[in-house]
């Protein structure tokens, strides 16, 4: 019997990934109407000449971690909670060094169900405060999203607080946190889960080299307009999926298509050189390499679990002793 | 004042005698940085840990793979750079061994500090080793080196780089330019063997290639610049000449001539000294000897005009006087006699006018250079053999051990070797265990310290390394270097040395000035300012 079978890719992502992607960026990845007829009608892939004008770059990410999940004694309701931490920070590369700059750490103590309750955690000879924040919601997956948002929003003021004329940011994710259309901060989504575009279109991606964007496309939800691209940052092995290394970029429409397309170019022209290997990082290509040592970099400062774990649970069996 | 140099770290075991501490890059923090740290326990006492940086590393932080350094120097990835110190303790006070805590400040010892650190503030009377790079004075505790605690030196390093000898004459000159020996100081005598060249014969004369940077260096040292002023030289006698005229190239004036009238080598029995060869079967042969010499201490030698004649005499007479021995034992004496009298002979006249001149007098002058660089190594033992018996005769009939007696020798490792018996040996090995006491104080130098005796390095209060030769700092003999000064010993450079003494449980690095004595003919100032007269003065 003659049975034609689909040929499988890999995508090269460890599964445990999962998760936190599919979490981190479907939220604004709801397509509104997508126009490709923005920059060209001409579909090719473009390999852009310009250096660009910038004198520096800046990534932002965030990390977060939840250290313990909590569960309220509040009369008959279960009420849930977690003690969760997030850092944020950017790494600022100029002329040929790059540092860690702007890097900050908060820890919350979220409950669901409105209830509002800071606490204190002894930690060695350093106390640390885990504000309090209430949330309307009470399961565990929205209480994560709530430190989701806290992760996304303190990202989106430090990119905005990096970014000027001269300097341009790239934030992790959908640019859906930053408020003000009107900075040059670009988006960064290294997984892609909706096409956009349609088959025709999309094909472009696939032949896309190293270095090389598709034309722009505009994306109109009416909410978050913007300008978007697909660039390829390096080439897959050969199991991969055609789209492993390649990466969507995106713009506020706000800025203007002229801006957009000097970005684009810029994005294409800059962002190869910090690609990652697989032996560094398992989410190379798309995972670039500042960002890789800067999520790193802000785990170690949220502390160690295991010493955070021991001061929640003896603070925590003071309270029932009491 | 001490200043913080960095913390006590964390990521490392901080251990009560070893720790770490982490460095901010901005802090320059060197090998033999002195550093103390203070820990105060809950029960009120306050605990002060004094150490030494002997290992420094430095280390990109968030960097996985060796490449990432190309990233990083791409502007690619963000690395930090960290440096950390690693710590030997020297001192506790008290003496309460506990770690010093992560994240306590450490600060570089300076002032009354360094000297609790480095034990110097226990130091009575101390003397000047060399200078710490840091420019603070290395000192030695001369309690260990006066016999009253301790005493001898030993060196070692390998030969070309200057500073066996020379480190061993600026010792002296430091001892000499204290105020250690107080009213001693012009009783107080040295000994110096030239085994090699004639860089002792100089002295007594200003270097003129003195550099501004070496006065610096004795200002520091708390030291005058200047040659050593009260120096005899005696060079043997030159062979085949009837006038009694000193066998040297460079320098001729102001230098004595040496030799022995047969009369004293009959009776002082120096015979034993023509057959000092480090030799595994000798026993038998010291029996002749000792037969021969009982025999010559008694005899009319009076009419021997050569050493040739005392040679014939022996030998006509040497069945009669060592009937007992074999007789393939006598041969062997007779031949090894033969080589000597080739050898030595010279040295050993009759009819020496003024014979007291030609004497090798140690007490002449506060430092005798004996030149024996030209002899051929049998005469060579010979006269160490006679000068140091003398003189450690004189010093035991004498009995007391003040004033003290200080001798150079260089190349202890053919006078003093681990295999083997010799009458050298003998005394040198006396002198390392008696001379303590008797007031005769040691300073020897050899290449190896694997090939010397084992008890006469072994009675070595202060041990001192040069450059050595990488495979010879591997051997037990320099166990008392930590691993990475056994390292260092390996490039150390001219002028700078490793002492090890007692009471500080770590060897300081230690640098000396270039001499202020001239060491060759090319460095003596002439027409030397101040006094020109000064060498008719005697």
């Amino acid at each position: 019997m003659d049975v034609s079978r689909t040929t499988l890719r890999l995508d090269p992502w460890p599964p445990e990934y999962d998760s936190a992607v599919q979490f981190a960026d479907l939220e604004s990845e709801s397509a509104g109407t997508v126009n490709a007829d923005v920059e060209t009608r001409d579909w090719q892939p473009i390999q852009p000449d310009s250096v660009g004008d910038y004198e520096e770059i800046c990534f932002v990410d965030g990390v977060r971690r939840i250290e313990a999940r909590v569960i309220a004694d509040s009369h008959d309701k279960m009420i849930h909670g977690l003690f969760g931490s997030i850092g944020v920070g950017a790494v600022r590369v100029r002329a040929a060094s790059a540092s860690f700059t702007g890097i900050t750490v908060d820890r919350f103590l979220i409950l669901g169900e409105g209830l509002l309750q800071k606490e204190q955690i002894e930690v060695g000879e350093h106390t640390l405060v885990f504000e309090g924040l209430a949330s309307a919601q009470n399961s565990p997956i929205e209480l994560l999203g709530e430190l989701q948002n806290l992760m996304r929003t303190r990202e989106a003021q430090l990119g905005k607080v990096l970014s000027s004329q001269n300097v341009c940011v790239f934030a992790d994710g959908p640019l859906t946190y930053f408020a003000s259309t009107r900075d040059e901060v670009v988006g960064i989504i290294k997984t892609i889960h909706i096409p956009y575009l349609t088959q025709k279109h999309f094909s472009v991606v696939g032949r896309l080299l190293p270095g090389q964007r598709t034309p722009l496309f505009a994306i109109e939800d009416g909410k978050y307009n913007r300008y978007s691209w697909f660039l390829r940052l390096a080439v897959g092995r050969k199991l991969d999926h055609i789209l492993a290394g390649v990466i969507r970029l995106e713009v506020r429409a706000a800025l203007g298509l002229e801006s957009a397309r000097r970005i684009a170019n810029f994005a294409a022209h800059e962002l190869p050189r910090f690609v990652s290997s697989p032996a560094r990082d398992v989410r190379a290509p798309q995972n670039l390499a500042p960002v890789g040592n800067l999520e790193t970099e802000l785990r170690h400062r949220l502390g160690d679990p295991l010493l955070l774990r021991r001061g929640i649970e003896k603070k925590l069996l003071e309270g029932v002793q009491a | 004042m001490s200043v913080e140099i960095g913390k006590v770290l964390g990521t490392a075991d901080s251990q009560p005698l070893d720790f770490w501490i982490a460095v901010p890059i901005q802090n320059i923090v060197q090998l033999d940085d002195v550093v103390l740290v203070r820990r105060s326990l809950s029960d009120g006492v306050e605990v002060t840990i004094y150490g030494i940086v002997d290992g420094l590393i430095a280390r990109h932080e968030g960097a996985k793979l060796d490449s990432d350094v190309f990233l990083a120097e791409q502007g690619v990835l963000p690395l930090t750079h960290a440096v950390k110190a690693h710590v030997t303790v020297t001192r506790v006070e008290p003496e309460i061994f506990v770690p010093p805590l992560p994240g306590q400040p450490v600060y570089r010892a300076a002032g009354l500090d360094r000297d609790q650190a480095l034990f110097f503030d226990a130091m009575q009377k101390k003397f000047p080793l060399g200078l710490a790079r840091d420019g603070g004075v290395v000192h030695g505790n001369f309690e260990f080196l006066d016999g009253s605690r301790g005493a001898h030196i030993n060196i070692s390093g390998i030969s070309g780089v200057a500073t066996k000898t020379t480190y061993a004459t600026f010792l002296l000159y430091g001892v000499f330019h204290s105020e250690l020996l107080g009213a001693e100081r012009n009783n107080t005598r040295a000994i110096i063997f030239n085994v090699k060249g004639e860089d002792l014969l100089f002295l007594d004369q200003p270097n003129q290639s003195l550099t501004s940077d070496a006065e610096r260096m004795y200002a520091n040292l708390g030291l005058p610049t200047g040659p050593f002023d009260d120096v005899s030289f005696f060079a043997p006698v030159k062979r085949g000449e009837e006038v009694l005229i000193p066998d040297t190239g460079t320098r001729a004036e102001g230098v004595t001539a040496y030799c022995w009238s047969i009369e004293e080598f009959c009776k002082q029995r120096y015979l034993r000294f023509l057959f000092a060869d480090a030799d595994a079967e000798t026993s038998h042969l010291d029996a002749v000897i000792d037969r021969v010499e009982m025999h010559l201490a008694n005899e009319d030698v009076s009419a021997c005009e050569t050493f040739l004649d005392l040679k014939t005499i022996i030998e006509n007479n040497v069945d009669s006087w060592a009937p007992l021995a074999a007789a393939g034992t006598r041969s062997a004496f007779l031949r090894r006699l033969e080589a000597a009298a080739y050898r030595v002979g010279h040295l050993i006249r009759s009819k020496i006018e003024r014979e007291e001149v030609h004497r090798i007098d140690w007490k002449r002058a506060q430092m005798t250079v004996v030149d024996i660089h030209n002899l051929h190594d049998r005469a060579k033992r010979f006269v160490i053999g006679v000068v140091l018996k003398r003189m450690f005769e004189e010093k035991e009939s004498v009995g007391t051990a003040r004033p003290l007696v200080f001798v150079v020798l260089d190349e202890l490792n053919k006078y003093a070797p681990r295999d083997g018996w010799s009458p050298i040996k003998d005394v040198i090995l006396d002198m390392a265990e008696r001379g303590r006491s008797l007031g005769v104080i040691l300073i020897g130098a050899q290449q190896t310290a694997s090939q010397i005796e084992r008890r006469v390095v072994g009675n070595c209060a202060f041990r001192v390394v040069g450059r050595l030769d990488m495979a010879e700092a591997q051997h037990g003999e320099y166990g008392f270097l930590p691993a990475a000064s056994r390292v260092r010993a390996g490039i150390l450079k001219p002028g700078t040395v490793i002492v090890s003494q007692p009471e500080i449980p770590i060897p300081l690095m230690a640098q000396f000035p270039f001499p202020a004595w001239a060491t060759r003919p090319s460095e003596v100032k002439r027409a030397a300012a101040g006094n020109p007269f000064r060498k008719f003065d005697k």
